[in-house]
C-alpha cells in the first residue's frame, strides 16, 4: 500500500513538472520564432499545470471525504446507533468499506452474543453435570450407608459392593466424558493431525468394545484396506468411531452384527459403521448427536447420551461430518466421513 | 451447538502461506481476452464484418475522393492554372498592393506581352512572369531553369518544336511579336522549358529583367487603348476560399477598381478558378450521402447480426456474471471494450483493402469520364483524411450496430438468460421427436427463432437482389441510339479542336477548317454525302438579327470570345454585334446537311424548304432540344413560324426573313456531340438560324467551316477512322472528329460503368448477406450441438441433417429473394422509371433478369453454405457432439 | 439474530388463467451462521424461494428481508451489487465461466468490485476445497465435483452473508453429491457462514441443522 502511494504522489507531481517544461520554453525560448507558437506552448503549459493542480485538490477532497465517512461510520458504530447514510449496496468503494466495517460489526455483535450464550450453557452445563452425577453420587452414598450401618449378609454386601462399585465406574465415565467433552469445547484439545493407516484407528476404536461385544455375542465384521491412508489424528478419530461403536453394541441385541466398511472417495473416505439395532426414526436423526440426549427406547440402557454428540465434535474438528441412516427395527448405519485432503 | 462456536471469535489460524500470488485488477481485460480466446471462430467473423464495413467506406471514399481530385487537375490543367483566382489590367501599383493583401496567400506576376506571331499551328503567349506564377500555371520548366538575363526564356516543347528547335537548355530562338503597334523581332534563349499541356497553345515566358530592360513594350495604356501589353495579371492563391467571390470584389474596390463596370476605366476584372472552386453540387452531395447510408445500412446489417449472435452466443455468460454481481453498466462496457478490441483488429486491413481498391477502380471508372473530359490525369494519394474519413464512418457504424445488441446483452434478466439455451432446447427437443416430420417445415420454423435477425438476413439479400436490379435496369434503359443521334447525325464529323473541348467552343475564323483538309478528306474512297458546315464567330460583329425580343440594359463582356452579352428578363443571354443586336449563332449549310436535321413545324420538306431559303425566301430556326422527351425547348423558342427576322450588315438592313420552319436541334445541329460551347460563346441564347451556303457567303464576309459532316459507305468506318487518325497527327493537328461509332462507345462506356458501380454495390450487399447467412449457420451448429446430437442418437442420419439444414438456409434465401423480387419489380415500375423519365439519356425498359439472376445464385450458395458449414464445424461422434454441447 | 426474514412472501408468473403461483404466501426466518435445508418436490417453489432470497426476482406481494435490507425497496443496481457483496450462488450445474480458469472463476465476484484479493483467505479456501493444484486449470478439465468445489469457492470469496445452494448435488453422482454437500457444509461451518441449501434428498436434507420443508409454494410442517 505504501508502495503504491509514493507511486502515485510521484505521479501526480511529474504532470506540473513536465508541463513546466513548454511553459519555460515559451518564456525563455526566444529560438522559437513565432509569437504564437510560444504562446501556445506557454499557455497550453500553464493549463496542464492547472489541471493538475485542481485535480490534485479534487483528489484529495474525495480522500478526505472517504476518511469522513469511514470514521462516521465507526463512530456512530461505537455509540451503538445505526450509521448515517449508509448505503451498502452502493456501486462504490466507500459502500464497499462501509459494508466491510459493518460486517465486523455485526460479527463482533455476533461473537458477544455467543459468548453470553456460552456462559448460559455453560451454566447448563453445571446444571447437567450436577444433575447426572447426582445420581451415582446418591447410590453410592446411599449403598454405602447401608453398608455401613447394617449387618448384612455376605451375599447382599457383595452385591451392594459392586453396586457401589459400578456406580463409581459410571461416574468414572461421566467424568472422563465431561473432561474430553469439556477439552473439546474450551478448544484447549489439539488435534495432531497425521497421514495414518486408517485401519489402525479402527482397530484401536474396536479394542474398546470387543469384549462387550463378545458378552453380547455380536459379530464384528471390518472390510477396510489395510494400506489405505487418512490424514486424521488417530486417537481422537478411535475415541469418535469407539464410541459410536459403543453406541451399537449397546443399543443392538444379543447376537446381531456390527459390521464397519470403509470406502475412499474423492473428497471424503467414508467409514460406516452399520449395526442391526432397534434403529432411530428419521425425525431424530438430528437429535442423536444432541448432547445428553437419549432415546425413550434407550432408556432402560445404561449410558449419559454424550458418547455420539462427542464423536460428532471429533469428526467436526477434522473437517469431516457423520450421517445417519436407519430403518426402525433393522438397524442404524452411521456414516463418518474424513476428509482426503491434506492441507 | 456451542463446540463449534468457540473458536469463532478467535483470531483464525494463518495456516495458509501467502503463497499464492493475484494481481488481476482488471477484470474487463481478463474477460475480454479470456472471450476471443473462447469465440475464435466469432470473433474472426466480426473482425471480418467490420473489415468488410471499412473496405467499404475507404475505397469508395478513395473513388470519391480520387475522382474529384483527378478532375479538379484535370480541369485545372484545361484552364491551365491551379490558382484560386485571378485578377487582370492592374497598374503596377495595385499589383504590390495584392501582394500585401491580407486575403492573398501567394500572387504570382504575370504581365502579358501578345501572341508570337511567327508560328502556324502552336500558339505561344508570350508573357513576363515570376516563378510563382508559372507554378501557378503548370509552365514551370522541368528541364533547366527559370529565366535570369534579359534575353532568356522558359517555352514548351511544342512551342521550341514550332520555332524549329529541339526542345533544349541553351536553344537560340527568335521570336516576332507586336505590342504597342509596333513589331518586335528578338533573338532569345532558352534558360529552360516544360513539357506543354495541350497542342493550342503555350506560355513562353521570359522573367522580369526582360520588363526592366524593355521599358517601351511595358508601358501603361490599357485606360487609353485597352492594350494589355503594361497591365499586370495575377494568379493567386488565398488564404480562405469562403465567401471567394465577395471577397475578391472587395479587394478589387481596395486597390481602386471597379470589379463591374466593363465600360469604367478603372475596370479590374477578377476571376475565380472555378476548377480549383469548384461550386458544390447539391445533386451530388445527396448522391453521396445516400450511398454512405446505403454503405452504413449495408455495414449496420451485417454488424448488428454479428453483434447479435455473440451476444446469444455468450447470452448465459451474461446471465452468470450478472447473478454473481456483475452490473449492466459492467456489461455494457465489456461489450463495448469488444467491440472496441474488434474494430482495432478488423478496421486497418480493412482501410487498406480499401484503399487498394480504390486505387485499382479509379482509372476504371475514370476512364469512362474521359470522353468528355480529355487528358484525365488520374490522381489518388493516401492522405490522412481519406483513412480517416473510412475509420470515422465505419467506427460509427460499428458504434450504431452494437448498440441494441449491447442493450439486449445488459438488460437480459440473469435468470432468463442463465436459463436461455437450456429452455430453448428442451422446447425445441420435443417439437424435433416427432416421427416422420417433414423436413422442410421444420426447417423453415426454425427461422422464426431470433425474428430480428432472420430478417437482417433477408433484408441484405433481398437488397442485393433489389440494387442489383435497379442498376441492371438502369444500364439497360441506357438509350445508346438516341444519346448517339442527338451527338451526331452523319458517320463522321471532322471539327476544328476547339469545337471538340468543352471549354472552348468554336469562335474565331482562324479556327475555321482548311479547304485543303476537307478537300483531302472529299477525296478518300468510300467517303460521301460531304458538306461543309458554315458558322459565325467573334469577328462577325458586323452581321446582326433583329427578331423582336426585348432585352434589358444589363450587359457583360464573355472574357472568352470578348463580346458584349445582353440579357432578357428571363435571363436569356444573346451576344451582341456591333450595332447592340443579337448576332444570334448561324449556320450555312447545304442541302444534303439540312436534309439530315430534324424539322418540326411549318415547312417540313428538306428540299422545297432549301429551294425557298436559297432563293432568299425565309430562314430556317433551329431550337434546342430538351433532351428528356426531345421535344423543343420552351424556354429558348422565341420565335414562331411565319414571323419575320431582320438581316442588319453594318448597321443596315440587308434582308427580311420570315421563318419558314422550325427544326429541333440537337448537339450536332449546334456544334458536335455534347460540346456546345462555341454558341453559347457567340449568339448565346438566341435563336440558331440555318442558312443556305449561298446566302450565308453572301452574306458574311469571312466565311468560316466550322465542321465537315459525311457519311462512308458500307465497311469503310475502319479506313476512314485509320486514315483521320493519321492526318490529324501528321497533316493537320488542328482538326479532332467524332465517328457515330466513338458517340455510341462513349454511350456505351456510361452503360458499363454503372453496371460496374451498381454491380458492385450490389454484389457488395450480397456479400454482407452470404456472410450474415455464414455467421447464423455456423451460431446455429454451434449451438444447437446438443440438439443436433440427440436428434442424431434418436434416429437423423447425418444427410437428413445436412437435408434440413440445407432447407433451412434455402429458406432464408427464398424469404430474401421472393420480396426482393417483387419489390424490384415494383420499384422498376414507380422509382426507377420516374427517376429515368428525368434523365434523357434513357429510355425506361423493364427487365427482372439481374434479379432472377441474382437470386438463382444467392439459392445456390445459401444452399451450400449450410453443407461447409456442417462439415467444418458438427465433426466427430454423437458421443463426442453430446460431450462437447456441455 | 435473523439474516433471513420473509414475510407474506408471494411470487406469481404470468397473468390471467395462465398463472403460476410459485410462492404463495410464505413466512420463513432463518436464523444467522446456520444452515437450513430447503426440501420439497420439484415445482414446489424452492428456487423460486431461493432466487428471491437472493435478489434475482422481485417479490409480487410480501417482502424478503435480508441482512436487514429490504430488498423490495432495492434498485435493479443495488440489487446487483447486493448479489455480488452479499450473496454467494452454488448453482446445480456449477455455472462456471468457461473460458476462465478456475482462479479466475473464483476471484470473479471480487473482481467485478474492483477489490484486490486477499491472498491468505484465497489459499484457505482452495485448500479446504482441495483446488490448490488446480488452479490454472479450466473448469471443463475437472470432474464435476471439483467444478462444484470452484463454485463453491466462487461464493465464499466475498464473505457474503448468505451462500444459497440450488441443488448443488444434482448434476453429481451419489458418492459426489455426499462428499460436495459436506464440503459445502463443512466451509459454509469453517468460514462461519449461513447456508441455505434446495435439496430434494432427505439424506442430504439431515446435514442441516434445520430443515424447511416446502409444498406448493407454502411452508408446511
Amino acid at each position: 500500500m505504501t508502495k503504491f502511494r509514493d507511486k502515485s504522489i510521484s505521479f501526480t507531481h511529474l504532470i506540473p513538472a513536465t508541463a513546466l517544461v513548454p511553459v519555460f520554453l515559451g518564456i525563455f525560448q526566444e529560438g522559437i520564432p513565432d509569437a504564437v507558437i510560444r504562446a501556445g506552448l506557454f499557455l497550453s503549459g500553464s493549463l496542464i499545470c492547472l489541471l493538475a493542480f485542481l485535480g490534485e485538490r479534487e483528489q484529495r477532497r474525495r480522500w478526505r471525504d472517504f476518511a469522513d465517512d469511514i470514521c462516521g461510520t465507526v463512530d456512530a458504530l461505537m455509540d451503538g446507533r445505526a450509521p448515517e447514510n449508509s448505503h451498502p449496496c452502493e456501486d462504490s468503494q466507500e459502500a464497499r468499506v462501509q459494508g466491510k466495517l459493518l460486517q465486523y460489526y455485526d460479527w463482533m455483535q455476533e461473537c458477544q452474543r455467543q459468548s453470553r450464550q456460552e456462559r448460559q450453557t455453560l451454566k447448563e452445563l453445571v446444571s447437567d453435570i450436577s444433575h447426572q452425577v447426582k445420581t451415582p453420587l446418591a447410590n453410592i452414598q446411599m449403598f454405602a450407608s447401608i453398608l455401613r450401618q447394617r449387618r448384612l449378609d455376605e451375599n447382599k454386601r457383595e452385591e451392594f459392593l459392586t453396586t457401589i462399585a459400578e456406580q463409581a465406574q459410571k461416574l468414572d465415565f461421566l467424568m472422563q466424558s465431561l473432561i474430553k467433552m469439556s477439552r473439546l469445547e474450551t478448544g484447549i484439545l489439539v488435534m495432531h493431525m497425521e497421514n495414518n493407516r486408517l485401519c489402525d484407528t479402527i482397530a484401536q476404536a474396536l479394542s474398546g468394545i470387543l469384549a462387550l461385544a463378545e458378552q453380547k455375542g455380536i459379530g464384528i465384521d471390518v472390510s477396510c484396506g489395510s494400506d489405505l491412508m487418512v490424514w486424521h489424528d488417530v486417537k481422537w478419530t478411535a475415541e469418535a468411531i469407539g464410541n459410536i461403536l459403543d453406541n451399537g453394541v449397546k443399543y443392538t441385541p444379543k447376537g446381531g452384527r456390527i459390521s464397519i466398511s470403509v470406502c475412499p472417495w474423492q473428497f471424503y473416505t467414508r467409514v460406516d459403521i452399520a449395526d442391526t439395532g432397534m434403529g432411530i426414526a428419521a425425525e431424530h436423526y438430528n437429535d442423536v448427536f444432541q448432547r445428553f440426549y437419549r432415546t425413550r427406547d434407550a432408556a432402560a440402557l445404561p449410558g449419559v447420551g454424550l458418547g455420539l454428540y462427542l464423536a460428532r465434535s471429533i469428526v467436526a474438528r477434522q473437517r469431516g461430518y457423520i450421517t445417519v441412516k436407519s430403518e426402525i427395527g433393522k438397524g442404524t448405519v452411521f456414516s463418518v466421513f474424513l476428509p482426503n485432503g491434506a492441507e | 451447538m456451542l463446540s463449534e462456536e468457540t473458536d469463532a471469535c478467535g483470531p483464525k489460524p494463518a495456516g495458509c502461506e501467502k503463497g499464492v500470488v493475484i494481481i488481476m485488477n482488471e477484470m474487463l481485460r481478463i474477460l475480454t481476452r479470456r472471450s476471443f480466446a473462447a469465440g475464435r471462430i466469432r470473433n474472426l467473423i466480426a473482425a471480418l464484418a467490420i473489415a468488410l464495413t471499412a473496405t467499404l467506406f475507404t475505397s469508395v471514399a478513395a473513388i470519391a475522393m480520387g475522382t474529384v481530385e483527378s478532375l479538379t487537375l484535370t480541369m485545372q490543367m484545361q484552364k491551365m492554372s491551379r490558382s484560386d483566382g485571378e485578377l487582370h489590367y492592374m497598374t503596377r501599383e495595385q499589383f504590390e498592393a495584392l501582394r500585401e493583401s491580407d486575403l492573398i496567400e501567394t500572387a504570382g506576376l504575370r504581365m502579358p506581352v501578345g501572341f508570337v506571331s511567327n508560328t502556324l499551328r502552336h500558339n505561344i503567349e508570350l508573357d513576363v512572369e515570376d516563378e510563382v506564377q508559372a507554378e501557378l500555371t503548370f509552365c514551370a520548366p522541368d528541364h533547366g531553369r527559370a529565366p535570369r538575363a534579359e534575353n532568356e526564356v522558359v517555352a514548351s516543347d511544342l512551342a521550341l518544336r514550332e520555332l524549329g528547335v529541339e526542345p533544349q537548355v541553351g536553344a537560340q530562338i527568335t521570336v516576332s511579336f507586336t505590342a504597342h503597334g509596333q513589331e518586335y523581332t528578338l533573338p532569345l534563349v532558352v534558360s529552360g522549358w516544360y513539357k506543354a499541356l495541350n497542342d493550342q497553345m503555350s506560355v513562353m515566358w521570359p522573367g522580369t529583367s526582360f520588363r526592366d530592360a524593355h521599358p517601351e513594350i511595358f508601358r501603361y495604356t490599357f485606360r487609353e487603348d485597352h492594350d494589355m501589353a503594361g497591365t499586370y495579371f495575377s494568379d493567386f492563391t488565398v488564404r480562405s476560399t469562403v465567401h471567394l467571390e465577395e471577397n475578391l470584389r472587395k479587394l478589387v474596390r481596395s486597390l481602386g477598381g471597379d470589379p463591374d463596370d466593363v465600360q469604367s476605366p478603372d475596370y479590374l476584372q477578377s476571376v475565380v478558378n472555378r476548377a480549383t472552386n469548384a461550386r458544390m453540387n447539391p445533386a451530388r452531395m445527396a448522391a453521396a450521402a445516400v450511398f454512405t447510408g446505403l454503405f452504413m445500412l449495408c455495414g449496420y446489417l451485417l454488424i448488428y447480426n454479428v453483434f447479435d449472435i455473440a451476444v446469444m452466443q455468450q447470452i448465459r455468460r451474461f446471465g452468470l456474471y450478472r447473478t454473481i454481481g456483475m452490473s449492466r453498466r459492467q456489461v455494457r462496457a465489456l461489450m463495448n471494450r469488444q467491440a472496441l478490441w474488434l474494430g482495432g483488429v478488423g478496421t486497418p486491413p480493412g482501410l487498406l483493402a480499401g484503399f487498394l481498391i480504390g486505387k485499382a477502380a479509379l482509372p476504371v471508372i475514370m476512364s469512362t469520364l474521359s470522353t468528355e473530359y480529355r487528358n484525365l490525369a488520374v490522381s489518388v494519394s493516401p492522405s490522412p483524411a481519406l483513412f480517416l474519413t473510412g475509420a470515422a464512418l465505419s467506427a460509427f457504424t460499428v458504434w450504431i450496430s452494437t448498440r441494441k445488441p449491447v442493450r439486449v446483452a445488459a438488460n437480459t434478466p440473469p435468470v432468463e438468460a442463465l436459463r436461455f439455451v437450456e429452455r430453448a432446447g428442451a422446447r425445441r427437443g420435443s417439437r424435433r421427436s416427432a416421427p416422420g416430420a417433414n423436413l422442410f417445415r421444420l426447417a423453415w420454423s426454425n427461422l422464426g427463432r431470433s425474428g430480428r435477425r432472420t430478417v437482417f438476413i433477408m433484408l441484405s439479400l433481398a437488397l442485393c437482389v433489389v440494387l442489383l436490379n435497379c442498376v441492371g435496369t438502369v444500364a439497360e434503359s441506357v438509350d445508346v441510339e438516341k444519346q448517339t443521334a442527338f451527338m451526331i447525325r452523319t458517320d463522321f464529323a471532322v471539327v476544328n479542336v476547339a469545337s471538340a473541348s468543352n471549354l472552348k467552343g468554336f469562335t474565331r475564323r482562324s479556327e475555321a477548317l482548311r479547304r485543303q483538309t476537307m478537300e483531302d478528306i472529299a477525296a478518300q474512297p468510300g467517303v460521301r454525302d460531304g458538306s461543309a458546315v458554315y458558322k459565325n464567330t467573334a469577328e462577325d460583329t458586323n452581321v446582326t438579327y433583329d427578331f423582336g425580343h426585348p432585352m434589358t440594359e444589363q450587359s457583360f463582356v464573355n472574357p472568352y470570345s470578348g463580346l458584349t452579352f445582353a440579357f432578357d428578363e428571363a435571363f436569356r443571354s444573346f451576344g451582341l454585334g456591333r450595332d447592340g443586336r443579337p448576332m444570334c449563332n448561324v449556320y450555312g449549310m447545304e442541302e444534303i446537311a439540312l436534309s439530315r436535321m430534324d424539322l418540326r413545324e411549318g415547312e417540313t420538306d428538306a428540299h422545297a424548304l432549301y429551294e425557298k431559303m436559297a432563293a432568299g425566301e425565309g430562314v430556317l430556326v433551329g431550337v434546342n432540344v430538351d433532351r428528356r422527351d426531345m421535344s423543343l425547348n420552351p424556354f429558348v423558342d422565341l420565335v414562331e413560324v411565319g414571323e419575320t427576322i431582320t438581316v442588319y450588315k453594318n448597321g443596315q438592313a440587308v434582308m427580311e426573313l420570315p421563318v419558314l420552319a422550325k427544326a429541333a436541334a440537337n448537339g450536332d445541329d449546334r456544334e458536335i456531340g455534347y460540346t456546345v460551347n462555341g454558341p453559347n460563346e457567340i449568339g448565346g441564347d438566341g435563336p440558331l438560324l440555318y442558312l443556305p451556303s449561298c446566302i450565308y457567303e453572301r452574306l458574311y464576309d469571312q466565311p468560316s467551316v466550322y465542321k465537315y459532316s459525311f457519311d462512308v459507305k458500307e465497311g469503310y468506318e475502319e479506313e476512314t477512322t485509320a486514315f483521320l487518325d493519321d492526318y490529324m497527327k501528321n497533316t493537320d493537328p488542328d482538326i479532332n472528329y467524332l465517328s457515330a461509332r466513338t458517340a455510341r462507345e462513349s454511350a456505351e462506356k456510361s452503360r458499363e460503368m454503372i453496371r460496374f458501380v451498381g454491380g458492385t454495390v450490389g454484389v457488395i450487399f450480397g456479400l454482407a448477406g452470404v456472410l450474415n447467412l455464414i455467421n447464423t449457420m455456423i451460431t446455429i451448429i454451434l449451438t444447437r450441438r446438443r440438439e443436433f446430437a440427440t436428434m442424431e442418437s434418436v434416429g437423423m442420419t447425418r444427410r437428413q441433417l445436412t437435408k434440413m439444414m440445407v432447407y433451412e438456409g434455402v429458406c432464408y434465401a427464398l424469404g430474401g429473394c421472393l420480396p426482393g423480387l417483387i419489390l424490384a419489380a415494383a420499384l422498376n415500375m414507380t422509382l426507377v422509371r420516374g427517376l429515368l423519365a428525368s434523365m434523357w439519356q434513357f429510355t425506361f425498359h423493364f427487365t427482372l433478369a439481374p434479379a432472377l439472376a441474382a437470386s438463382v445464385v444467392l439459392l445456390m450458395v445459401s444452399g451450400l453454405i449450410p453443407i461447409l458449414t456442417l462439415r467444418f464445424f458438427h465433426r466427430g461422434s454423437v458421443v463426442e457432439q453430446l460431450r462437447a454441447a456441455d | 439474530m435473523d439474516i433471513v426474514t420473509i414475510h407474506a412472501l408471494k411470487k406469481y408468473f404470468g397473468r390471467g388463467p395462465g398463472q403460476v403461483k410459485a410462492l404463495d404466501g410464505v413466512e420463513l426466518s432463518i436464523e444467522k451462521g446456520r444452515f437450513t435445508a430447503i426440501v420439497g418436490a420439484s415445482g414446489s417453489g424452492k428456487t423460486t424461494l431461493l432466487n428471491m432470497i437472493g435478489g434475482l426476482y422481485q417479490p409480487t406481494e410480501g417482502s424478503v428481508t435480508v441482512d436487514g435490507m429490504d430488498l423490495a425497496r432495492l434498485t435493479e443496481e443495488e440489487l446487483t451489487v447486493f448479489r455480488r457483496r452479499k450473496v454467494g450462488f452454488v448453482f446445480q450445474d456449477y455455472n462456471l465461466a468457461p473460458e476462465l480458469t478456475i482462479r479466475e472463476n473464483i476471484l470473479l465476484p471480487l473482481l467485478m468490485d474492483e477489490a484486490r484479493p486477499d491472498g491468505i483467505f484465497f489459499s484457505e479456501i482452495t485448500g479446504l476445497l482441495g483446488l490448490k493444484e488446480k488452479l490454472d486449470a479450466f473448469p471443463h478439465m475437472l470432474s464435476g465435483g471439483g467444478q462444484q468445489c470452484a463454485a463453491i469457492a466462487r461464493a465464499l470469496i466475498t464473505r457474503p452473508s448468505i451462500i444459497l445452494a440450488d441443488e448443488p448435488t444434482g448434476s453429481l453422482d451419489g458418492k459426489t453429491g455426499q462428499s460436495v454437500a459436506g464440503l459445502l457444509k463443512m466451509t459454509a461451518e469453517y468460514f462461519h457462514q449461513t447456508l441455505i441449501m434446495i435439496t430434494h434428498s432427505e439424506e442430504l436434507a439431515q446435514l442441516a441443522d434445520r430443515v424447511v420443508r416446502l409444498q406448493d409454494g407454502r411452508i408446511v410442517q
